[in-house]
């Protein structure tokens, strides 16, 4: 059920004014919106094909329903172009993927925002930051785009902090989390290469991101000292769990490892190898649970690179999610959990402005 | 809260359990499906990091609130 069938406000012809009427009625993120007049709203639908009146997602638990009019409102209001669009739609027919559970996702006190990468043309296309300062401000397309899907989780399905979104501490994406990935310099095959789309398609990946923690490491010189860096980080006590992770290597970390003749499925196994707690230091923490070692060593379901009395971060490789991202300087890379103790979310990406066996 | 007002409209009867922190949340999912005044036990936060005994106290009173609220 949409929340509210589609109406116009009419306020005062001052901006400031329609901006602060937007605020007295709880549609924004703390930050001053665009207001969303009807001539930008248009010009946003312009750039999807299909009815106004599509649902791209609805809520598992409330059934509140968000149509291709809302979410273009929403963009609107975080000040997006109109071409960037597609992206948000994609981004949320990912997000509605059962498998993504994006009410458990957006409500839980773990307090994890939609990471959105976005992998292929389009981001170089739209102007996408994929380079230096890339989790910062400054780029229009990237911060719009992820405060997009704040101000629609917000405003249409009504994740209001506090009420229905419990996050404990939040975390800073929560404002807007959306990247690209790095075409320039990069050695290995894009991610959108890799998720098997036609040529020429771009994609976006949502992942589930419980928060960002910086890999520093400025003096390994091969991939192992870079990777155990980083594989530390990804099994942190804070952190382990079978959930999914998110890496974004530095350019100058991508050159140790790959310049070794190290592909993106190396780094994958290495890490997926090394990112462990053994049973014993679990325990020491209170954070072992028998169910989740069974489930990650289960018979005839184990992965080769599972050892016996270790809890490795996620069930394979392909629980990670690497790509390459940042400015040249600096060895500087990040890991970012996914939400939840267990596995409860699992990334998800959409072609982009394309419909791929659809009805 | 969605499941338990969900298995009452199916008429089976239920009885959801909260914990301090999230009364409010359970109170809008109530209204938003149409029972505002749908009635849930209240336990103290939090569960997961205490002991089995003190659990045993916790659950005591959740049974005693639950039987308080399949009788009415």
């Amino acid at each position: 059920m949409p929340l509210d069938s589609a109406r116009i406000h009419e306020v005062s012809d001052d901006l400031l004014a329609a901006m602060d009427y937007c605020f007295e009625q709880g549609w924004t993120d703390g930050l001053p919106v665009v207001p969303p007049r009807v001539e930008r709203v248009e010009e946003m639908l312009q750039f999807e094909g299909r009815p106004q009146e599509t649902v791209i997602a609805s809520h598992p638990a409330t059934g509140y329903e968000c149509t291709v009019h809302a979410a273009a409102v929403n963009a609107v209001m975080a000040g997006c172009k109109a071409e960037y669009f597609p992206v948000v739609i994609a981004a949320f027919e990912a997000m509605n993927e059962p498998d993504f559970n994006f009410h458990g996702s957006t409500a839980s006190t773990g307090g994890s925002a939609p990471l959105l990468v976005v992998s292929g043309e389009m981001a170089d296309d739209l102007g996408m930051n994929s380079e230096v300062n890339l989790f910062g401000p400054g780029n229009r397309v990237n911060a719009t785009i992820g405060r997009a899907i704040r101000l629609i989780l917000i405003n249409v399905f009504r994740m209001i902090p506090g009420v229905s979104d419990k996050s404990t501490q939040g975390n800073p994406g929560k404002f807007s989390f959306c990247i690209a990935e790095r075409r320039r310099g990069n050695p290995w095959p894009l991610l959108v290469e890799e998720q098997d789309y036609p040529d020429g398609v771009s994609s976006v990946t949502v992942f589930a991101g419980g928060g960002f923690c910086n890999v520093e490491n400025h003096g390994g010189n091969t991939p192992e000292h870079v990777l155990n860096s980083i594989a530390d980080a990804m099994a942190n006590y804070g952190c382990i769990t079978l959930g999914q992770s998110a890496v974004v290597m530095a350019p100058e970390h991508v050159r140790v490892v790959a310049g070794a003749g190290w592909s993106r499925s190396d780094v994958k196994e290495y890490l997926f190898k090394q990112a462990y707690r053994t049973v014993d230091g679990m325990k020491s923490v209170g954070k072992y649970r028998q169910r989740e070692y069974d489930k990650q060593h289960a018979d005839g379901d184990t992965h080769p690179l599972v050892e016996d009395g270790k809890l490795h971060r996620g069930l394979t490789p392909d629980d990670i999610l690497l790509v390459v991202g940042g400015g040249d300087a600096g060895g500087h890379s990040c890991f970012i959990p996914s939400w939840s103790r267990a596995r409860s979310s699992l990334m998800q990406s959409k072609p982009i402005g394309v419909c791929i066996d659809c009805d | 809260m969605h499941d338990g007002i969900s298995f009452e409209q199916l008429g089976k009867r239920a009885v959801v359990l909260c914990t301090e922190p999230f009364k409010v949340t359970a109170q809008n999912i109530a209204r938003m499906m149409g029972l505002p005044d749908y009635p849930f036990v209240m336990v103290e936060h939090p569960i997961g990091s205490r002991s089995l005994p003190e659990i045993k106290v916790l659950a005591e009173s959740a049974y005693e609130q639950a039987l308080g609220i399949l009788h009415d």
